[in-house]
């Protein structure tokens, strides 16, 4: 055998994979031919040092990343065996889920929570509508036409702060100019437009005042568009009644 | 005496198949102590062949996590095709060559601060043990430093081959089923894999100094 073909031979003599007649030539040629046997010495000191390479430990980081991914994988097996441990899986995942994602969330939800309620409890007391208006609208010295609208204005600004119509009543065209004989009915008109209170000024309490207080029934004065409690003045002339007030 | 070793091969790799199929069929309930083994068995093998083929500490790692990943959630369709060892031995392959292709798409341009992996060893790894003299150390140290430098520069494909055969152990038939190719192929690989291995050890007027310097200095 030539050193050429000796030389392309020598690993697979080296690793015993040569048929016996090829391993049998290329040794007789070994033991004749110094360049290729230091050729084979060369090889076979390359093959030692890789073997006697280090084999540097996993690290315990690593390892423990494994075992921790062993442990997962094997949670998701089993919950391949029957339906409640694939029911008990996901409910442990959905609750795993659902606490990593509060989690994080706890701390600015129950901040801004707070901050709402704060904010809220300072704010409140300019916010309240439950206002008894009842006192206020005691005979007013200005009035609109029955039945019309009455803007009240803030003095201050002059903005609306509400709107607000008072009770009436249909009655005849009336002279609004009363005189001293004049008998002045007063009466609280609740929601449903029926008379909750009354009082006289002015003159006794006649039939025809009672028939007004008990069957009469009265469009209610309404606050931002709903039904409220109001009062109205019937100023009752000697002999005819004349004109409602708001 | 030649049948003896041959009967005696064969009952070992029989109880070792056996061996295989008990571990996989452990593995396939979620028997805890198959999942202990499997890694027991296997992590450091998979982490060395890895670390040979990629050079890169945090790369094998990730390439080990991975291979791992996949042993578990395929080891119910795993047939038995071929043994338990090599089976993984090709995912680890497999893995290796995609991080491989990664790392030269996105992180080829990225430039490390310590350049030289020699140095970043600890003195644990290279600290004198009592039955070796410091010369010794210090002499595989370097012959060590030179070829793994020398390994990583040779083709990925050879370096594949060399590196299951000469580091991992594994034979010709092995590897040719691990690597997916022909007896044949697996011979050139090797073949052209020491070839290039060599003349990158004296390709470079450097370490061809020092690693002819070193057997002159041992004798």
């Amino acid at each position: 055998m030539s050193c050429h073909s000796v030389q392309d031979r020598l690993s697979w003599f080296l690793d015993r994979v040569l048929v016996e007649e090829e391993r049998e030539n290329v040794a007789s040629h070994l033991a004749s031919c110094p360049t290729c046997s230091a050729r084979l010495q060369s090889l076979e000191k390359m093959r030692s040092v890789l073997k006697r390479l280090d084999k540097p430990p996993v690290s315990p980081a690593l390892a423990m990343r494994l075992r921790v991914l062993a442990s997962h994988e094997r949670q998701r097996q089993l919950a391949h065996t029957s339906l409640g441990a694939w029911l008990a899986y996901w409910r442990a995942r959905a609750e795993l889920l659902f606490d990593n994602l509060m989690r994080p969330m706890a701390l600015p939800f129950a901040g801004g929570l707070l901050s709402a309620l704060v904010l809220f409890a300072m704010l409140v007391p300019s916010l309240s509508f439950r206002h008894n208006f009842r006192d206020d609208l005691q005979i007013q010295s200005m009035s609109s036409e029955p039945g019309g609208r009455l803007v009240q204005s803030d003095p201050a600004d002059g903005a609306p702060t509400w709107i607000w119509t008072g009770a009436s009543v249909r009655l005849d065209s009336a002279d609004r100019s009363g005189d001293g004989d004049d008998t002045i009915l007063e009466l609280t008109i609740d929601e449903t437009g029926r008379v909750a209170d009354y009082s006289v000024q002015g003159g006794p309490l006649t039939s025809e005042m009672e028939n007004l207080i008990l069957f009469s029934r009265f469009t209610p004065a309404t606050l931002n568009g709903r039904t409220t409690s109001g009062k109205t003045r019937v100023v009752f002339h000697t002999h005819r009644r004349r004109n409602v007030r708001s | 005496m030649a049948t003896a070793i041959i009967e005696l091969h064969s009952e070992c790799s029989a109880a070792a198949e056996a061996d295989d199929q008990r571990l996989i069929e452990s593995l396939r309930v979620g028997n805890e102590q198959a999942y202990e083994e499997l890694l027991g068995r296997f992590q450091q093998p998979v982490y060395t062949l890895s670390l040979r083929l990629l050079n890169d500490e945090g790369e094998a790692s990730d390439v080990v996590q991975e291979v791992f990943l996949k042993v578990f959630r395929n080891i119910g369709t795993f047939r038995g095709q071929s043994s338990l060892k090599t089976w993984i031995y090709r995912i680890t392959i497999n893995e290796a060559h995609n991080a491989r292709r990664w790392f030269f798409r996105h992180r080829r341009r990225e430039v490390e601060l310590d350049t030289d992996p020699g140095e970043a060893r600890s003195w644990k790894d290279t600290i004198a043990d009592g039955s070796r003299s410091p010369f010794e150390v210090a002499f595989d140290h370097e012959q060590a430093t030179i070829i793994e430098a020398a390994l990583n520069r040779i083709n990925p494909v050879f370096r594949s081959a060399v590196v299951l055969r000469d580091i991992t152990d594994l034979s010709y038939e092995e590897i040719a089923d691990i690597l997916g190719v022909s007896l044949g192929t697996v011979k050139s690989r090797i073949l052209r894999g020491r070839e290039a291995l060599r003349e990158e050890l004296k390709g470079d007027p450097k370490q061809q100094h020092r690693w002819r310097l070193v057997p002159e200095t041992a004798e």
